[in-house]
């Protein structure tokens, strides 16, 4: 502050040209740090699991099934309570693909966490229990 | 006595090249010459020479250094003895005053150095985890439907592997040398630099967030791939140009303190002339400079060592060298159905030869993996892709059979997998427990490790449950008896 307001002292470095726009760049780089920090350490599981979970079933509605892998894949990951649902999703999403080994392995492993082994989907509504 | 540092700084250079995230060292060194010069201006003709002993004691300490590196042939040691040495002969001329005003070019040397332990590896890959976590809650802000495995971020219909460029390590070293200058050649204060340091650091990991997402964006929504070829070798310069310039901006916003001011070049004569050389040096010199006689000498051996088994990585198998394995190894056969594409096996060699096997219940795949460079722990590979290692560990049969490593890991959804590997050289000698006793040594990585050619038999189990022992005992027989096979036909299809 002290360089802007009175003359450099002899032999003291020229300050680099530009004044205050000079300071901009690192003003912004330092608010968008700030910004995406926020954002980021900030993550709402539950909400995207709902929206990872709403996107799969419309995926596979609209027979986007490479969608659907991704978002089933996705939702696997926010907890034991959504991993039947995803694992069945997945499944689903692969035989669209074609990838029938595949969808067979995950559909095993549905059938190992649920009773329900007569070809239905595993019950996954919220407060529901799967049968050991 | 530079002659003495000469052939091990040559191949310590020559090593330094070879690491992309290093090849900034010539601009690193130029920046060190220009801030040693800018700094020795200033200082008094005549100097007062610093405590004689002392400068004797770290030039010993740098001999001593120079002779372990000499024998263990480690450029690494060379360089740090290189540096010792300066440091003696600064300290001889100048004391204290010509140390503290080299210091700066001393610091931006050191900024070339790659870390002992491995720690700018390791650097490397928490960038690359750091860069692809927040790339995905970026993704997710974003509306892009994306899964993480590993470092590879899936969207619907492709996969973007997130590469080391991506990850920040180039940018991050070389970053971090320009604010080290920078904030020298400014003058700044201890504060300035603990204040800026890592914030160009931050700078540089948000800018490559910025990239992977704006990345995967394109890519999700138009189909614009910039993340490969040209478009990303652009992307890489233009960034690199915008930390820069945030660099200054950033110095920018301290006010000057009256200490970070330039003096004016001294012009008081000081009585005491400085004694330096003293009547040893010349012995000493002459000390060192046999040992840079021997060093050439050694350099030029391990050149063509070197130069050999590199050689030997494309050519001691014969041409056409074929592996196989037989349709049945105990109760397991042979089956052309692989596992799920999304387990697949880690390979790094050149040539990979898989075999997929079935038993009621399990699949595995055998992997013969060859030529290998020196040596290469297959788990960070299947780290990278997204599984997690449970457990791991060197076991060591009193049989005679091959020592192994044993690993267990899970990945979504809901995978098993168990993976055994094993490593074998060209003269037939088992390595994985070689590479195991001296983990610390290696991976200390100051020394020069000995350069071979090496070949690898892997063995992935995948399955929904950890593995029973019933599994364990049917996995055992598979890798001894498909390492025993492999090996054999390995050795028997060297060039003699």
């Amino acid at each position: 502050m002290k360089a802007q307001t009175e003359p450099p002292a002899a032999g003291e470095r020229t300050r680099i040209a530009g004044g205050y726009w000079i300071r901009v760049p690192a003003c912004l780089g330092i608010l968008i740090i700030l910004i995406l920090g926020f954002s980021i350490l900030r993550p709402n599981p539950s909400r995207l699991a709902s929206r990872y979970q709403a996107l799969a079933q419309k995926s596979l509605d609209d027979q986007d099934y490479a969608t659907a892998a991704v978002a089933s894949l996705r939702l696997m990951g926010f907890g034991e309570q959504y991993r039947n649902d995803a694992l069945f999703k997945l499944a689903q999403a692969k035989i669209g693909l074609g990838q029938k080994a595949d969808a067979a392995n995950l559909l095993e492993m549905v059938g190992d966490r649920t009773s329900n082994r007569e070809g239905k989907p595993p019950d996954v509504r919220p407060g529901s229990q799967t049968q050991p | 006595m530079g002659f003495g540092f000469a052939p091990l700084l040559v191949a310590f250079f020559f090593d330094l090249w070879k690491q992309p995230e290093y090849q900034f060292f010539p601009q690193a060194l130029a920046a060190a010459a220009f801030l040693a010069w800018d700094r020795l201006r200033e200082l008094p003709r005549s100097m007062r020479g610093g405590n004689e002993v002392l400068s004797a004691a770290i030039l010993l300490l740098s001999f001593a250094l120079l002779t372990l590196a000499l024998v263990f042939w480690s450029p690494w040691l060379g360089i740090v003895s290189a540096l010792a040495a300066t440091i003696s002969i600064l300290w001889g001329i100048g004391g204290p005053a010509l140390l503290r005003k080299t210091g700066p070019a001393l610091v931006m040397v050191l900024t070339v150095i790659p870390p002992p332990l491995g720690l700018d590896l390791r650097l490397g890959l928490f960038l690359r985890g750091l860069a692809t976590t927040m790339s995905s809650r970026t993704l997710d802000l974003l509306g892009v439907v994306h899964y993480v495995t590993g470092n590879v971020i899936e969207l619907p219909g492709q996969k973007l592997l997130v590469e080391e460029a991506c990850s920040g390590i180039n940018s991050v070293l070389f970053v971090t040398a320009f604010t080290i200058f920078y904030l020298f050649w400014r003058r700044r204060s201890c504060l300035v630099f603990l204040v800026c340091l890592p914030t160009a650091v931050a700078f540089v990991v948000m800018g490559n967030v910025v990239r992977i997402s704006l990345g995967a964006c394109l890519v999700y929504y138009h189909g614009i791939d910039i993340l490969t070829g040209w478009k990303h070798e652009a992307e890489s310069i233009i960034l690199t140009a915008v930390y820069l310039l945030l660099v200054v901006s950033l110095e920018s916003l301290f006010p000057r303190g009256k200490s970070e001011a330039p003096q004016a070049a001294a012009r008081v004569e000081i009585s005491a002339a400085s004694r330096f050389p003293p009547v040893w040096f010349p012995v000493a010199c002459g000390l060192f400079a046999v040992l840079g006689i021997l060093s050439a000498f050694k350099g030029w051996d391990k050149w063509h060592e070197k130069a050999g088994p590199l050689l030997a990585a494309n050519s001691a198998l014969k041409s056409g060298a074929v592996f196989s394995l037989p349709d049945r190894i105990g109760d397991w056969h042979r089956s052309e159905i692989g596992p799920p594409r999304i387990s697949k096996i880690e390979t790094l060699g050149l040539s990979s030869a898989i075999w997929n096997y079935r038993r009621p219940g399990m699949q595995a795949v055998v992997a013969f993996d060859y030529p290998i460079s020196t040596y290469h722990d297959v788990s960070a590979c299947y780290e990278a892709n997204g599984w997690t290692i449970e457990k791991k560990e060197i076991f060591v049969p009193a049989d005679g059979v091959p020592p192994r490593y044993q690993m267990e890991m899970k990945k979504d959804p809901g995978i098993h997998g168990a993976v055994w590997f094993a490593t074998i050289n060209e003269q037939g000698e088992w390595v994985d427990r070689a590479s195991v006793e001296h983990d610390f040594i290696t991976r200390l990585g100051i020394f020069g490790s000995r350069q071979e050619t090496t070949y690898r038999i892997q063995l992935l189990l995948l399955d929904k449950t950890p593995p029973d022992p019933i599994a364990l005992e049917a996995m055992t027989k598979l890798f001894e008896e498909a390492s025993a096979i492999l090996s054999r036909q390995m050795l028997q299809q060297l060039r003699k």
